[in-house]
């Protein structure tokens, strides 16, 4: 399996109860991930866990055979390859498109990191605003701006936390389309989080429906749904 | 296991530095409590006997009086403000600061000039009236005098913080109360003093703080108090150790004080709404009464600023040809250069202690920010004492080291050496840092920082990259404050600068000390001024941003 994710546990410091309990997945390459959840039910905390922007208690998460936390390991999030478009996208304010987007490319050379810039903005297609400031641009275009970002230094698993909250509701379904075709493109290993089980529909390949920081149903979206 | 790798994980430069510096700050202070353990000498049961009830009274009579006025003022003058218009109400609405752009010492001796025998006022009624006043009404010398005094100069602390309390939260309920039929002082009485009572008490308890960090007034009126008792026992009588119990003293008062405003305030913050942020609709004053709005504001515009201020500049026109000498132009150099580098490095400390208590949000990072912000309600007198028994300390220790530099070398070292001062400066005013930078990440949020963590930064670069260009604002409005503050610092300067060190503050001080007040105008003057133009630049350009 690409990647493994085992018995994963985590509690906030300020709670009682266990937010994540037991948290165990096996992804395959290139799959499309949904975790499908309320709000407090512990999904955007998996995506913390393993992105590495909180310490869980146990459980080991293994990418491509290379662990990267258990009980003896914990990779600080700059070291492990994952991309993550946030929620509400963390454009930084004060560089333009393509400062963001090179921001993440920082052992190539000025020519690569060019290159690497024409092709990630083709694929959002977004190549006429890359002198643009975040606050130019509409919420549909920053959030492919932070789709780029994400993608450009390559990652081997792409996180995004409610992709689609931020959204006008008319906007959602042609930008739901848009997305699924950009990383269906890039062919990359993705796990999204959302409470719309039409967005889970619409773009995963498998869904995993969580409550009260428990998995209760794993599949297909036809399988989960009926 | 998980453990140790929690630690780990936590040790890095950030955690390393920040632990040093805490260690820094406590370890003068903490001198000076474990000090009022040990047995006391023959000098302290004097003391004990025949001073220390005369201090203790003295201080809180200046505490409870200025306190008491400063509510009065502000509290009122905020409620005229904020919900009702009058003449030249929006001048006054930021003219009202200004006295704060006075520090307390220099009003203290500009006043006694002012109404003194040869001063102004009763000149011109001897030689226009020949009118000879009854010197006991025109001596400001006393304790009312230094109330006036703290009172007329420190009440902007109650003004600000609940005028903007009042602009900010309080609308609909004073709406309320308005439709409901009540008339305005029933409504000041029932409704603005209880929801604002945490504001009032945020800013009196500034107040009070500046009334005890305060040496320069209560020095030159001649008034027995803790802070000038400590600085007499060191230095008259040469006793460390009492001076140091004295300030052990002082420094519990203050701790009750802290401690008496966390209960006070109780479970109230200063915001306390829910709902949308909405100013007053300010209601018109009639003619007269518009009129007595007006005039009470410009009495105490005019006692708490202008006066004071024509007076200097009057003074700084007598004296300017003898002043503005090279020396002059030394003080001014090393006033300006000693302000900005301690500014600078108490910025740079303040941003580091701040980044790791925003990443590490635990007990320890927790414990820190407490730390930090302690420091500024320590008084001047006992910092003083604090870094001067540490650094003496600290040169025996390292005797030996400085003998192998230099086999000349005196065994006081740093003691004898700006270090010290700059040190104090950094423990009692890293907390104005401190807090401007806090609100700045505050504001910012830890999304960004997230962001650039999986895009393959690490947490310095982080810094470096997105941090600090996103609260640019933040440093530089951390950086004026600091300032600005040890511009205008007395008691530390004062007690810890080296051999022939002069500021601004302290000669001006020492003019007035040595009755050439008119010598003292140029100096202060330039302290006012660049007070006031900071002053300026907060409250105006601030206010303006969030109508």
């Amino acid at each position: 399996m690409f990647i493994e994710i085992k018995g994963l546990k985590f509690k906030y410091k300020n709670s009682q109860e266990e937010t994540i309990k037991d948290f165990t997945l096996d992804i395959k390459k290139g799959e499309i991930i949904s975790i499908l959840g309320q709000s407090g039910s512990g999904k955007s905390t998996v995506l913390r866990l393993v992105s590495g922007l909180e310490v869980p208690s146990s459980g080991t998460i293994k990418i491509d055979n290379r662990v990267i936390v258990d009980n003896n390991t914990f990779l600080f999030p700059e070291k492990r390859g994952i991309g993550m478009v946030f929620q509400d996208y963390a454009l930084f304010p004060h560089m333009t498109v393509e400062g963001n987007i090179k921001f993440g490319l920082k052992n190539m050379d000025k020519k690569e990191k060019n290159k690497r810039l024409e092709e990630v903005l083709d694929l959002v297609n977004l190549k006429e605003f890359k002198d643009r400031y975040p606050y130019e641009l509409s919420g549909g275009q920053q959030q492919r701006v932070a789709l780029a970002r994400a993608l450009a230094p390559k990652p081997s698993l792409l996180l995004l936390d409610e992709p689609f909250s931020n959204l006008d509701a008319d906007l959602q379904i042609e930008i739901r389309e848009e997305l699924k075709k950009i990383i269906k493109q890039t062919g990359i290993t993705s796990i999204f989080v959302t409470h719309d089980r039409d967005d889970s529909k619409a773009l995963a390949d498998r869904v995993v429906i969580l409550e009260n920081g428990q998995i209760i149903n794993v599949g297909n979206p036809k399988e989960v749904f009926g | 296991m998980l453990k140790i790798n929690k630690v780990k994980q936590n040790l890095n430069i950030w955690s390393i530095c920040s632990f040093i510096f805490i260690v820094l700050i406590i370890l003068p202070n903490l001198n000076i409590l474990l000090n009022f353990f040990s047995s006391p000498n023959e000098n302290w049961n004097h003391i004990k006997e025949y001073l220390l009830k005369d201090y203790i009274v003295n201080s809180l009579k200046l505490i409870a009086f200025t306190g008491l006025f400063t509510i009065l003022m502000g509290t009122s003058l905020s409620w005229l403000i904020s919900a009702y218009d009058f003449p030249f109400r929006a001048f006054f609405k930021w003219a009202l600061i200004l006295p704060l752009a006075i520090p307390p010492y220099i009003a203290a001796y500009t006043y006694n000039g002012l109404l003194n025998y040869t001063g102004v006022i009763q000149s011109f009624l001897r030689n226009s009236f020949n009118i000879q006043v009854n010197q006991k009404y025109f001596d400001i010398m006393s304790e009312n005098g230094a109330i006036f005094i703290f009172t007329m100069f420190l009440f902007p602390y109650v003004y600000t913080i609940t005028r903007s309390f009042l602009e900010k939260q309080s609308a609909s309920l004073i709406e309320n109360a308005r439709v409901l039929g009540r008339n305005s002082l029933e409504i000041f009485l029932y409704v603005v003093l209880p929801v604002s009572r945490a504001a009032i008490i945020g800013g009196v308890s500034l107040v009070i703080l500046e009334v005890l960090n305060d040496y320069g007034v209560v020095k030159y009126f001649g008034i027995p108090t803790f802070s000038t008792a400590i600085f007499k026992t060191w230095f008259a009588m040469g006793d460390i150790e009492s001076a140091a119990r004295l300030s052990a003293i002082l420094m519990f008062m203050v701790f009750t004080l802290l401690v008496l405003e966390k209960f006070l305030r109780g479970r109230k913050k200063f915001s306390y709404t829910t709902a949308e942020v909405r100013p007053i609709s300010r209601q018109k004053l009639n003619k007269s009464t518009g009129i007595l709005a007006f005039i009470y504001c410009l009495v105490i515009f005019s006692l708490g600023f202008l006066i004071p201020t024509l007076q200097l500049v009057h003074w700084s026109f007598l004296t300017y040809r003898k002043i503005l000498s090279v020396k002059f132009w030394g003080l001014m150099f090393n006033s300006l250069s000693i302000a900005l580098f301690s500014a600078g490095l108490i910025v740079i400390i303040a941003l580091i202690l701040a980044n790791y208590s925003r990443i590490n949000e635990n007990l320890i990072s927790k414990l820190y920010s407490k730390i930090t912000v302690v420091g500024y309600s320590i008084p001047g007198a006992v910092i003083a004492i604090g870094v001067i028994v540490f650094f003496v300390k600290l040169d025996n220790s390292m005797y030996w080291l400085y003998k192998l530099l230099n086999t000349n070398s005196d065994k006081l070292v740093l003691s004898t050496s700006i270090i010290m001062l700059i040190f104090a400066y950094t423990i009692r005013f890293l907390a104005i840092g401190y807090n401007s930078i806090e609100s700045g990440f505050e504001k910012v949020g830890k999304k960004f920082f997230e962001a650039s963590r999986t895009l393959g930064m690490t947490t310095t670069e982080t810094f470096l990259k997105v941090d600090l260009p996103m609260i640019k604002p933040a440093i530089f409005s951390g950086f004026l404050l600091v300032f600005v503050d040890i511009l205008k610092e007395l008691p530390l300067t004062l007690i810890l600068r080296p051999f022939n060190f002069d500021t601004l503050a302290t000669k001006a001080f020492e003019y007035a000390n040595d009755e050439m007040i008119h010598e003292a105008a140029i100096s202060s003057l330039i302290i006012i001024i660049i007070s006031v133009i900071l002053i300026y630049f907060f409250y105006r350009i601030g206010d303006k941003e969030v109508n």
